[in-house]
């Protein structure tokens, strides 16, 4: 069950071949078990907010990373990421977005918001899977993350 | 003194009529008289002409003649009194004293400036007389009665003629007085038709507003309930205030004023453009004239065309306001196919790639060559959606107007692409360019495809020659970017600019068809201009136009 597994990388995704080809980018770590797929907006918060399905899930346990579309069903990346950005328990976990949008509007209004980087997903698989497996390293990898240090969550 | 002969008009019998009746001792006294003048007539004559000179109205008659003109005048008189006096020759003395008598009806005297010469003359002569002749007494009384004599017939006779002719004048005066009070009563009447017939209302109103005359009244109205009551009366609210606050002005200024109003009547309401004029009695303005046009016709004619314009302005924001929504839609459109495309496309791209990996040693190279083509396909596919993206993209940004460093822009543009290409020797060469306000971002992809073109076309080339330059008119500044590659047929001048237009294959040069597409876009979008100039392997010259003061 996911509420025992410590998640590492966090993918909200609803196409699900860009889902497949980013876990296959993300192979290389060797981190499948550690990565938590969620096909929309709503399940992401759920998860994160321990609800509805996630109802009773550890919610001191967050993700490393989540890499987060925008154009999705019922809840969209926007209103994930200003929901994780308003609860103090979420709003140190870094969110890159992996979109296929260049728009000017969702750049400005994500940068508003405080993600961490925006990323428009390549058409070129090679540059897609070096795109991906950047941030994955960077983020899930490199990058110090507050609640590593123990400083933060009383 | 000249008279207007008032003897002619008279006949003989009417002079005779004059002759006195003297008896014998009237004689003797008439002849004892006139041997006193004969001796002494200058002196009293010139002494009477000082005493005269000072009367005001004498004085100027005598001043207007000269000496001679009045010792002529005395002489005569004196000869005529004579010959009457000797000869008995009254008629020739009567129609001269006539003569003087209408003189001075003529001259404006009065009875009593003549009768004051008389004393005068009474006053002068008497105690002359009386001291000339003291020694002889007789001779004194006859003297002063003879003088008596001739005084009271030269009296008699000269108010005669100084009544007739004084009545002729008055008469005469009376005459010219009827004949003008006779034209003056015609022109009234002539007014008078021109005034009822005008088509124009004219009335007069004092200022209260009450119609004190009018030339007629509209149908439905009676003059006589119209006379008397308040012009405003007939006014609708709005413009009863405008005119009463223009009839206060032209009373308070004494200047007209025109002033359209609508007038409630009981066919209908009517409009009228009505001149308010002043009507003076001395300095002050007692009444208004008022002439009101009817131009209802025409306020209605104005009034349907302008309805009309309203209808048809209303239509045009109609249609345009359908057609930017047509075009959002199309756009919002364009956006999510081209947005939804990128991501079927990067599956296949995907899994073509991790097949042909996975499928690696077990596929031929024909299979292989297959799996390559997807994948060129897919790559080809995606550059055309990002083209169409950026396309669309151009018409719903808004547009930030500045004034920028146009060669500044061009140089950094070219740096850009001239980094990612290795091309032979380049020689590029950027000129004065005026400024317009631009959208800088827009502007700077202008520049980017154009050369980017010029680049692509040229490459074939040993020596790239590019060439940026500028013209300035009154309106606007035209930029033309100049290359010596390998150009087109200017029979195909009109598919340059179109979407997915291209003059070359793929084996020739790469492209989408949309580079100049966008061009064209963003220079409409500036109210510019934009056209080619080519000839085959003789380079081209691209050209567009920016207002310099676009339309926000």
């Amino acid at each position: 069950m996911t509420d025992r597994i410590f998640v590492e990388i966090l993918l909200v995704e609803d196409n699900k071949s860009d889902a497949e080809l980013t876990l296959m980018a993300l192979e290389d770590f060797h981190l499948s078990n550690q990565i938590v797929w969620l096909k929309n907006g709503k399940e992401a918060l759920d998860f994160l907010f321990g609800r509805g399905e996630y109802e009773g899930r550890d919610t001191l346990q967050v993700p490393k990373i989540i890499l987060l579309d925008l154009k999705m069903p019922k809840v969209d990346g926007i209103e994930v990421l200003r929901a994780v950005r308003s609860d103090p328990k979420t709003k140190f976990i870094p969110v890159t977005v992996l979109t296929s949008s260049k728009e000017d509007k969702d750049i400005v209004e994500t940068y508003q918001l405080g993600v961490n980087s925006y990323i428009v997903k390549p058409v070129d698989f090679d540059q897609f899977v070096k795109a991906v497996k950047d941030v994955g390293y960077y983020w899930g990898i490199l990058n110090q993350h507050p609640r590593k240090n123990g400083n933060t969550d009383s | 003194m000249k008279a207007k002969t008032l003897t002619q008009d008279l006949d003989g019998e009417q002079i005779k009529g004059l002759r006195p009746k003297f008896d014998s001792e009237d004689v003797l006294a008439l002849e004892a008289y006139d041997d006193f003048m004969d001796e002494h007539h200058h002196d009293i004559a010139e002494k009477l002409r000082m005493i005269l000179a000072k009367h005001p109205v004498l004085g100027a008659i005598m001043n207007s003649m000269t000496t001679e003109q009045l010792d002529q005048q005395d002489e005569e008189s004196r000869i005529l009194q004579k010959k009457a006096i000797r000869e008995q020759d009254w008629d020739s003395y009567a129609a001269q004293l006539l003569d003087q008598g209408v003189a001075y009806a003529q001259m404006g005297l009065q009875f009593s400036d003549w009768s004051y010469i008389v004393k005068v003359y009474r006053d002068y002569a008497q105690p002359y007389i009386s001291a000339k002749l003291t020694g002889d007494i007789r001779g004194m009384l006859l003297t002063l009665a003879g003088m008596n004599k001739i005084i009271d017939f030269a009296l008699n006779v000269i108010a005669e003629s100084y009544f007739l002719e004084k009545e002729r004048i008055i008469s005469a005066e009376r005459d010219k007085t009827r004949e003008a009070l006779r034209q003056l009563t015609v022109s009234e009447a002539q007014v008078r038709v021109l005034f009822e017939n005008s088509t124009d209302v004219i009335f007069m109103v004092d200022e209260h507003g009450i119609i004190l005359y009018i030339n007629h009244v509209a149908e439905g109205l009676e003059m006589s309930e119209v006379i008397g009551s308040s012009f405003y009366d007939y006014q609708t609210p709005a413009t009863r205030l405008v005119l009463e606050a223009g009839v206060r002005g032209v009373f308070e200024t004494g200047k007209s004023s025109v002033i359209d109003h609508e007038a409630v009547l009981k066919g209908g309401n009517r409009f009228y453009t009505s001149s308010i004029a002043p009507i003076f009695e001395g300095d002050q303005v007692r009444k208004v004239a008022v002439i009101a046009r009817d131009n209802t016709e025409q306020v209605l004619a104005n009034r349907r065309v302008e309805e009309m314009n309203k209808v048809l302005e209303q239509r045009v924001d109609e249609r345009t306001a359908e057609l930017q929504n047509i075009n959002r839609e199309l756009e919002s459109f364009s956006y999510t196919v081209s947005h939804d495309l990128r991501a079927p496309i990067r599956a296949i791209d995907g899994f073509t790639k991790v097949l042909a990996k996975k499928a690696k040693g077990i596929l031929g190279s024909q299979e292989n060559h297959y799996l390559q083509m997807i994948v060129e396909n897919t790559t080809k596919m995606g550059q055309l959606i990002d083209d169409l993206l950026a396309f669309s993209r151009i018409g719903r940004v808004e547009r930030q107007l500045a004034n920028f460093d146009m060669a500044h822009l061009i140089r950094q543009v070219f740096a850009e692409l001239t980094q990612l290409n290795e091309k032979p020797k380049i020689s590029f060469f950027v000129g004065d360019l005026p400024q317009v306000p631009a959208d800088r971002e827009m502007i700077k992809l202008v520049w980017s495809n154009l050369l980017d073109n010029a680049l692509k076309f040229s490459s074939t080339r040993e020596e790239v020659i590019i060439k940026i330059t500028a013209e300035e008119t009154p309106q606007e500044v035209i930029y033309h970017i100049e290359d010596n590659g390998v150009g087109f047929e200017m029979e195909f001048v009109g598919k340059v600019f179109g979407v997915f237009q291209r003059l070359h294959s793929d084996d020739e040069f790469e492209g989408t068809g949309v580079g100049l597409a966008i061009v064209q876009r963003i220079v409409q979008r500036h109210q510019g201009r934009v056209w080619a100039h080519s000839e085959l392997n003789n380079g081209a010259i691209f050209s567009f136009s920016l207002s310099k003061n676009p339309i926000l």
